[in-house]
């Protein structure tokens, strides 16, 4: 699904912010991405999802070569990947389902599908009864909820966040990742970057570490099996 | 119909920074709309004052009826006249005399016989300047039947100057005004969509299409332009017509005949037009950056 081949990226002020990466992610497969600050985590979504591109190697993504894509092509690409980011990036003036009918709107889905979608993927993230609600007024929790169901909106075969943990409790952390976890477990397929080692241990998940932008070495993490909540499919 | 709905909303839910483009707007344009109506208005009292050149000749006393006849027909046929009066030794007292009917006594015991008849001269425009009007008048001073000629000289070559630098002034400062406020105008846009640049990159992050993130702006710049330029011209018409209404009288001192007049409708169609352009291209050049990044 993802596969980087000897990808470095080096940003113009000679910063070297990934080296030589090799990664293969799976289809359906939930990596974590970790690392501490500044270890190219970030960068290495970034090319996932094109805002950036790599000063060397090539990048597959879905089966296409985006290492050297057209600019009028990344809109495409974004359309099949879901993001999520640590300050949730929610549009304060609009309401819930606002937000979330956005990232549709976008893909020029109108009228009653849009709706229909919308409804669907809040009840997914169980936020039907705060649909009309402006962001200001949900907890950080509940907002990342959105931004989740924005992200999945659209049915995308990939999930990225980038931290998407970082400002929750540790509560409401495990609840965002178990929901995460439900979608993998409906063959979405995830990568979370985060460095936060303590949750990490908390999944049986595959689990690659970077540092100053190599990738320090990849382990399996035994985790204590939480098992993906039973929900069912609305996608 | 999606577009302008969407555009719709935008202004609504960014009512603040789309009020603080217009404002600017409508006071960038008001500000070069009050430089072009002073502009017209001084371009008709030149006009008028430039019509009033004339110059005068004085005819030889004792000529034939005839005479004046011949005499006039060689002045109509030189070249710059656009047409000529003949002002009779008769008519010269009538006016004489209307000239002073307050003051009579100064006529009194005057022989006004001494008057002497002439001629006054209407000159083609390309005559009322430089060597045109002094070859001219040398030319009508060689004229047998002819005493003497009067054009008031100094006061014509100065107000040809004065015509000459306004005309080319007006191209210049008006170029400068209008860069002016493309500027003040093009640099308040960038600065609301910087305010919004937030909301750019989660449409960039969902995967918006260029065109899909700049046509609602571009729509929006368009709304601003119009509603500007419409604000802006109602309110110099307000200006107009209480400046027009309290200073009627003055300005009928000054300018004569001159009616003052409200900006011609292609100008207001201009006006217009230079509203759309400033919000449109000023959004287009502002998302340009964005949209780059």
């Amino acid at each position: 699904m993802i596969q980087f081949y000897h990808v470095s990226k080096i940003y113009p002020n000679n910063v070297h912010a990934l080296t030589a990466i090799n990664l293969h992610v799976n289809k359906g497969e939930f990596v974590f991405l970790t690392g501490p600050s500044g270890a190219g985590k970030t960068t290495l979504l970034k090319l996932i999802y094109c805002e950036e591109s790599p000063t060397q190697g090539e990048i597959l993504v879905n089966g296409i070569n985006i290492s050297r894509i057209k600019r009028s092509k990344i809109p495409y690409l974004r359309r099949n990947l879901g993001i999520v980011f640590q300050d949730f990036k929610l549009l304060k003036d609009l309401t819930v389902f606002q937000n979330v009918a956005f990232a549709l709107e976008v893909t020029g889905v109108r009228g009653r599908e849009l709706k229909r979608r919308t409804w669907n993927t809040l009840r997914m993230v169980g936020l039907v009864d705060k649909m009309d609600e402006v962001p200001i007024k949900l907890s950080g929790g509940e907002q990342q909820r959105v931004a989740i169901a924005r992200a999945l909106v659209n049915n995308p075969p990939i999930l990225l966040a980038d931290e998407p943990t970082g400002n929750l409790d540790p509560d409401v952390t495990l609840d965002i990742i178990n929901l995460m976890n439900n979608f993998n477990a409906w063959g979405m397929t995830v990568v979370i970057a985060t460095h936060n080692t303590d949750l990490v241990k908390k999944y049986s998940k595959r689990v690659m570490r970077l540092n100053k932008g190599r990738t320090m070495d990849e382990i399996h993490s035994e985790g204590s099996t939480l098992k993906p909540e039973a929900k069912a499919s609305f996608l | 119909m999606y577009f302008f709905k969407r555009a719709y909303r935008d202004i609504r839910r960014n009512i603040l920074v789309n009020g603080v483009s217009t404002s600017i707007i409508v006071f960038s344009l008001l500000i070069f709309s009050i430089f072009l109506l002073v502009l017209l208005n001084m371009n008709k009292l030149l006009a008028h004052w430039e019509g009033k050149i004339q110059v005068i000749c004085y005819v030889k006393d004792g000529l034939s009826p005839h005479e004046v006849k011949h005499l006039e027909k060689n002045v109509l046929d030189m070249k710059g006249v656009k047409s000529i009066k003949y002002v009779s030794k008769s008519d010269a007292v009538l006016l004489f005399q209307r000239l002073f009917a307050e003051q009579e006594g100064v006529l009194e015991g005057l022989d006004l016989s001494i008057l002497p008849a002439s001629f006054e001269i209407q000159l083609e425009q390309e005559f009322h300047r430089g060597q045109g009007l002094s070859q001219f008048v040398k030319r009508l001073s060689q004229l047998t039947g002819i005493t003497d000629v009067q054009y008031g000289r100094e006061w014509i070559t100065r107000l040809s100057t004065i015509v000459h630098l306004l005309r080319w002034g007006q191209w210049i400062l008006g170029g400068i005004l209008f860069l002016a406020i493309s500027f003040i105008v093009s640099n308040t846009i960038r600065l609301t969509i910087y305010s919004r640049r937030e909301e750019i990159e989660i449409m960039r992050l969902v995967g918006s299409t260029n065109g899909h993130i700049k046509v609602p702006f571009l729509i929006e710049g368009f709304f601003q332009g119009v509603s500007g330029a419409i604000l802006a011209l109602g309110l110099l018409f307000l200006l107009y017509q209480s400046f027009l209404l309290r200073s009627g009288p003055l300005v009928k001192a000054y300018f004569g005949p001159i009616v003052l007049s409200f900006l011609p409708w292609d100008t207001i169609g201009g006006v217009i037009s230079a509203g759309i352009s400033l919000g449109v291209f000023g959004s287009s050049l502002a998302l340009a950056r964005f949209l780059k990044a």
